[in-house]
């Protein structure tokens, strides 16, 4: 029951600091370096942050050794921290590469998507673990979709630039249509939305 | 009668209270999230109220309420995604949002007095939580310029995370003190206060405010002036002020300088979002399909499923987005 609690406790403070190295590194690596290698940020965090989770299934923890729980917390620390950096940089991103207007709707997919994996995931490793008859086996596995997620992750840094000069060309287009002599600027009849 | 919003040709300031604006948009957001985790310190109070044993307690209180949280959530995610794309006051809809999800809090405290009610309760508080991330995530994009999405998005991040644990930390401090229903009061009354505070002092966002400042600030390249629908846009490449060529890095000169998108990508836009939603079209076929820009009447732009299916579809079809999207599930799943 320690063992756990101190898990939990360090992989969140873990993910907090991870969070925070997301948001404020991928600006300054956006400003320094261009908009494509943000991707590469989250894409290692997400795939090299397997190692410590693993670390963390497959430690055998002994309660009454103190090292042992200095190296797990250490452990469970690097996972958090890890596993937060690619949260702000997926977010971002997606403002980044999608029309003011579209963006609800861009971020509504993305949360569908986040909530599927986190409502499928656990009924996906009990699947596993049934059929591998081991729980060790089946959280190995499940680990391993951070891997995936990094990869798809890295292939943005082929891809942004392109979609993100779309963006600036689709506003600036969008502020031609609209000077203010333009045909496009009119009342609208019928009530208001809200 | 309404005046349509239009994004205006110079880069509209900073808003005066964006730091307000964020602030109140956190902690709106972190007390929405602190009542996801508000029954799971108080498991056993509430079994023992209902007269669970412990099989009904981790079915019923453990699993069915969290599966019906997660399953309205969902839906309400999707319709208040879509919504800010096209409302124009979207502090007002994020109000609305947050009363209907934050509501359903507070009415547990006052009417769960059976298992079904407390279900439906929870139920209805998913609203909220699942629709305001997209909302937020919407008005922040408009606040803040490119390169400082990152830090707005992980001080929203890390928002969730705090508001998660004030959650379960007010729960398993006030519940077996007071009763397993004040947690509820103690987090959607604030909740509730913070939201009539982002309609009330926050002026509502331009669209298109981020990419605005930033074409004005660094990038001086001048709008594009025509859509040319044959042989595509030309960028002029971006220019310092000493007349130089800007370097926004060594990626950002190739594309400025190479500028030139493929000659079958054609970009049209709508002008506001009552009037028609914004179509980003990638490479067309050979033909030049000339009907596939959907800009729909303004007072029908809501009722249309079809605009919004035409944006899901665009938003599909755009490499990055797809991506965004789809590295969400795999990557949930060991959490």
């Amino acid at each position: 029951m320690e063992g756990a609690t101190l898990v939990i406790l360090m992989f969140g403070a873990g993910n907090f600091f991870g969070t925070l190295i997301g948001g404020i590194g991928s600006s300054h690596i956006y400003e320094c370096y261009g908009r494509r290698y943000p991707a590469l940020l989250s894409a290692s965090a997400a795939i090299f942050g397997c190692i410590p989770f693993w670390g963390m299934i497959n430690f055998n923890f002994d309660p009454n050794e103190r090292k042992g729980i200095v190296i797990l917390g250490s452990i469970s620390m690097l996972a958090g921290i890890l596993s937060g950096i690619t949260g702000p940089i997926v977010k971002s991103t997606l403002q980044n590469v999608t029309m003011p207007q579209m963006r609800g709707t861009a971020f509504a997919l993305h949360t569908t998507f986040d909530d599927l994996g986190r409502g499928l995931g656990p009924a996906f490793v009990a699947w596993m673990i049934e059929k591998m008859g081991s729980r060790r086996r089946a959280f190995n596995v499940g680990a391993g979709g951070w891997m995936l997620c990094g990869l798809l992750n890295g292939l943005l840094f082929c891809t942004v630039n392109v979609d993100e000069e779309r963006v600036r060309l689709g506003v600036a287009q969008l502020v031609v249509a609209n000077e203010p002599n333009s045909s496009n600027q009119r009342d609208i009849e019928g009530g208001d939305l809200l | 009668m309404i005046t349509t919003t239009t994004a205006s040709s110079s880069a509209p300031p900073i808003l005066p209270r964006r730091g307000l604006a964020t602030t109140l948009y956190l902690l709106t957001t972190a007390l929405l999230f602190a009542d996801q985790n508000l029954l799971a310190p108080n498991l056993s109070l509430i079994a023992d109220e209902f007269g669970f044993d412990e099989f009904e307690r981790d079915r019923l209180l453990g699993g069915d309420i969290s599966i019906a949280f997660f399953m309205v959530g969902l839906p309400a995610s999707f319709v208040a995604g879509c919504l800010a794309d096209v409302v124009n006051r979207r502090g007002l809809l994020f109000l609305f949002v947050v009363l209907v999800g934050e509501g359903a809090c507070l009415s547990t405290y006052f009417v769960a007095t059976t298992f079904r009610r407390l279900y439906w309760c929870r139920a209805l508080t998913g609203v909220g939580v699942g629709g305001a991330l997209p909302l937020v995530y919407s008005v922040l994009g408009d606040l803040y310029e490119p390169r400082e999405r990152g830090k707005a998005s992980s001080a929203i991040g890390i928002g969730c995370g705090i508001g998660i644990s004030m959650g379960q930390g007010i729960s398993g401090l006030l519940g077996p003190r007071y009763g397993w229903r004040v947690p509820f009061l103690a987090v959607s009354v604030p909740a509730i206060a913070c939201a009539v505070l982002v309609w009330m002092c926050v002026p509502e966002v331009e669209r298109c405010g981020g990419e605005l400042r930033e074409l004005e600030g660094g990038m001086m390249f001048a709008p594009v002036a025509m859509v040319n629908r044959d042989s595509g846009i030309d960028v002029p490449p971006a220019m310092n002020d000493d007349g130089s060529d800007d370097v926004e890095g060594g990626e950002g000169r190739e594309v400025e300088m190479a500028g030139r998108i493929d000659s079958r990508t054609t970009l049209v836009g709508g002008d506001t979002p009552a009037q028609g939603l914004y179509v980003q079209l990638n490479d067309q076929e050979d033909s030049l399909r000339t009907e596939t820009v959907t800009v729909s009447s303004g007072d029908d732009a809501c009722g249309r499923l079809l605009t919004h299916v035409q944006t899901l579809r665009t938003l599909l079809r755009c490499p990055s987005v797809l991506l965004c999207i789809l590295q969400g599930a795999p990557g949930c799943i060991p959490w």
